[in-house]
């Protein structure tokens, strides 16, 4: 019996070890890239950077992609990679989309050479992100890195992507503090948090007479990202003239918010301004709802307001909800490839883009862009032709005008667009403030 | 901001009770049988999707649930003390730690890869909406649970105290030997015990469900709060377990809406490092 015992304790053990690491196609990419690698090391072991030098006709450029697969932002890491694998497919095959790259396959200037999307579970935290990096560097030897969502994370690895000089391009963390750090190898294609809050009190200067909006609420999780945007909300409402009726960071892991709705609806703000993960997102949003606390408007900072899971789980509740948003597919409807590629993410990665999985895609395409120019995936020739990007605004899929690296590694370009879900999609509610529902109907009216 | 107190001491006592709940199966597993079970949290989540799937494959209210979760939940908890708790009674107690450490990521990720890693959410069929009485509103997701852990901390005190098994439980918690010399079979008192705590676990995730999402690692949230509230309450009681947590509801809602949501923690483990240096046994221990 204790030998059946131990047989089924290793089995369950096993099997939960595979759970921890599986995700999504994960597996079968990185079988087939293992012997890859197995080729790569006997020639040069130990010298990533030489070993992703040599250039051959149809070659193969690795891209790794870091991105919470367990835990609980799982299900948007999941879908970030299937998006990208999408991206990666576009570029790689043959598609009548009018889009840079999609109607010839792989990257041109260096022989059709096909990308590679390789997984790795960042688990969202800062620590495995930068354990993970190294690992996909050193036993991956990928040629760029793509991620990680969570800002923490992506600061640890991208540190450690410089140390490697592996270029790390990243669209969707948003934290101030991830350029400026003397970076040569970090790329950072989508707006930081201080110009989409400054863009979010913009819009609420706008609507602030017609709704009678005279103080916010101002609430943040309590990590990097969070404590970011409080401490920019609380500037640009001083600066604005508003009334700060409350403002706190509040604890991810909570097992309740109550007295955090609570205090939201003691202050009786007109406005308010709140970041969240998906998990908390969801608790916020159906406690307010239990207990009837309303607001003149609620602007989020993307994060979990934007995750489709959320939609799923709160339903007709997320309506009325404004965002300022990366994306949405009315902003781009000027772009006739943007729908096709949205269709192309519902069929093959099964969800459609977001504000967060079109910022990870952008960064994708940005470094298709200098893999193009630099015809070479050497982490030197590939950073050289990143920091010389120049992408015009028709050749992407976020709603900006263009993509070009400041000293910092920042891309000058990057901005915001209000949005406010509507008949259960975000639809662009800027310039034309008429379109946008303030003062929202209160829970009990819907 | 007084005005609110009403809403604030219930919001108190809704978050309390599902803590309650948590803490009460703890405290029988470590009250009764020395054993901290690790996978508490994981059990209350295995609850949640019980609920979630009977819920969508039915189209009937969670509370329909409640019986029969109780029950799979209970042969659950059977099952996991003759193949697993039982082979390690007699171990270190650091060996009992790993193997129900072990069995919460073993259950977490068998979750995830069964369930996926998505939030869900349960439709609520009966009771929806809420009730305003005088100043204070009450939702009937936060008055289901409540409703629910009330019930079954009542159902545990009447077995625990009220009948042969649970006189059993309460012998064996206190001296195995000397029970075991007067008749009480103590391996069935320890297999009755781990049923009855898992049970409870899988009810109180299934009173979650009404207001809480469900994923596979939501269990690890509510069980540092249900170890916290056994220790502030006492090993093996179970008006204790359910004192510990409203107390730990109460401090969480108070200090949060009227001082400072970051010190809500603070206050709460504060009281759990007070208890734990005047009452090492918690309040009620045995």
């Amino acid at each position: 019996m204790k030998k059946v015992l131990a047989v089924l304790l290793a089995a369950a053990m096993t099997f939960s070890l595979v759970g921890c690491g599986g995700a999504g196609g994960e597996g079968k990419g990185t079988e087939k890239k293992t012997e890859d690698v197995g080729t790569e090391t006997a020639d040069v072991p130990g010298d990533t950077k030489a070993e992703s030098s040599g250039q051959e006709a149809g070659e193969t450029i690795r891209v790794g992609v870091l991105y919470p697969l367990t835990g609980n932002n799982a299900t948007a890491g999941m879908e970030s990679v299937k998006c990208l694998e999408t991206a990666a497919e576009l570029i790689n095959g043959s598609y009548d989309i009018d889009f840079p790259g999609a109607k010839t396959e792989g990257i041109q200037s260096m022989g059709g050479a096909k990308i590679e999307i390789i997984a790795a579970d960042s688990q969202a935290s800062a620590e495995v992100s930068a354990t993970e990096a190294e690992r996909l560097i050193t036993e991956e030897h990928v040629d760029a890195l793509i991620g990680c969502d969570i800002s923490s994370c992506t600061k640890t690895a991208s540190a450690v992507a410089e140390r490697y000089g592996v270029p790390f391009i990243n669209g969707e963390s948003s934290s101030d503090s991830l350029v400026g750090r003397g970076l040569d190898y970090f790329f950072h294609v989508g707006p930081n948090d201080s110009l989409l809050v400054a863009s979010s009190f913009d819009y609420l200067d706008k609507i602030r007479e017609s709704a009678g909006i005279e103080s916010v609420a101002i609430c943040g999780a309590d990590d990097d990202s969070g404590t970011n945007f409080v401490n920019f909300c609380e500037k640009e409402a001083k600066e604005r003239g508003y009334t700060i009726a409350t403002q706190f960071t509040y604890t991810q892991d909570a097992a309740t918010l109550s007295s955090e709705c609570m205090k939201l609806k003691a202050s009786e703000a007109d406005a308010l301004m709140i970041f969240a993960l998906t998990g908390p997102a969801i608790l916020f949003l159906q406690t307010m709802q239990d207990m009837d606390i309303n607001f003149k408007t609620m602007i989020t900072a993307r994060g979990g307001f934007i995750a489709t899971e959320f939609f799923d789980t709160v339903g007709d509740a997320s309506e009325y909800i404004m965002t300022e948003n990366t994306w949405s597919l009315d902003s781009v409807s000027d772009k006739a490839f943007s729908a096709a590629i949205n269709d192309l993410c519902i069929e093959k990665a099964g969800c459609g883009m977001n504000g967060n999985y079109a910022r990870a895609m952008q960064a994708f395409f940005v470094l298709c862009d200098a893999l193009e120019r630099a015809g070479s995936k050497d982490g030197e020739a590939l950073k050289d032709a990143l920091w010389a990007t120049d992408m015009d605004g028709s050749a992407l899929i976020c709603p900006w005008e263009g993509v070009k690296f400041d000293e910092d590694g920042q891309n000058i370009y990057a901005g915001g667009i209000m949005t406010q879900v509507q008949n259960g999609q975000y639809v662009t509610i800027d310039p034309e403030v008429e379109q946008a529902v303030v003062p929202v109907p209160a829970w009990k009216d819907r | 901001m007084l005005a609110l107190l009403p809403q604030v001491l219930l919001e108190g006592v809704f978050t309390g009770m599902i803590i309650a709940l948590i803490a009460m199966s703890v405290s029988l597993t470590w009250g009764v049988m020395y054993i901290i079970n690790f996978a508490q949290g994981e059990i209350l989540m295995l609850g949640m999707f019980l609920s979630y799937y009977f819920t969508l494959a039915t189209g009937l209210d969670p509370l329909v649930c409640l019986p029969l979760c109780g029950v799979v939940m209970y042969f659950f908890g059977v099952l996991i003390y003759k193949l697993l708790i039982r082979r390690v009674m007699k171990s270190s107690t650091l060996s009992q730690l790993l193997v129900t450490y072990a069995l919460s990521i073993v259950l977490v990720n068998v979750a995830q890869i069964a369930f996926g890693p998505a939030y869900k959410t349960v439709d609520t069929q009966v009771f929806q909406g809420s009730i305003q009485v005088g100043n204070v509103l009450i939702a009937w997701s936060r008055l289901v649970p409540l409703l629910i852990c009330v019930f079954t901390a009542l159902a545990l005190y009447i077995v625990i105290n009220k009948t042969n098994i649970g006189r059993s439980i309460k012998a064996t918690a206190l001296n195995r030997d000397a029970a075991s010399l007067v008749g009480v079979n103590a391996e069935r008192a320890y297999t009755v015990c781990m049923g009855l705590a898992t049970a409870a676990s899988g009810i109180g995730g299934v009173a979650l469900t009404y207001y809480f999402s469900i994923y596979p690692s939501v269990g690890s949230v509510f069980m540092n709060f249900g170890f916290t509230a056994c220790c502030i309450g006492g090993m093996g009681s179970i008006p204790g377990a359910v004192i510990g947590g409203i107390l730990m509801g109460l401090i969480d809602s108070i200090v949060g809406t009227f001082f400072n949501v970051s010190l809500k923690y603070v206050a709460v483990f504060a009281l759990f490092i007070l208890v734990v240096y005047k009452r090492p046994k918690g309040l009620f221990g045995w």
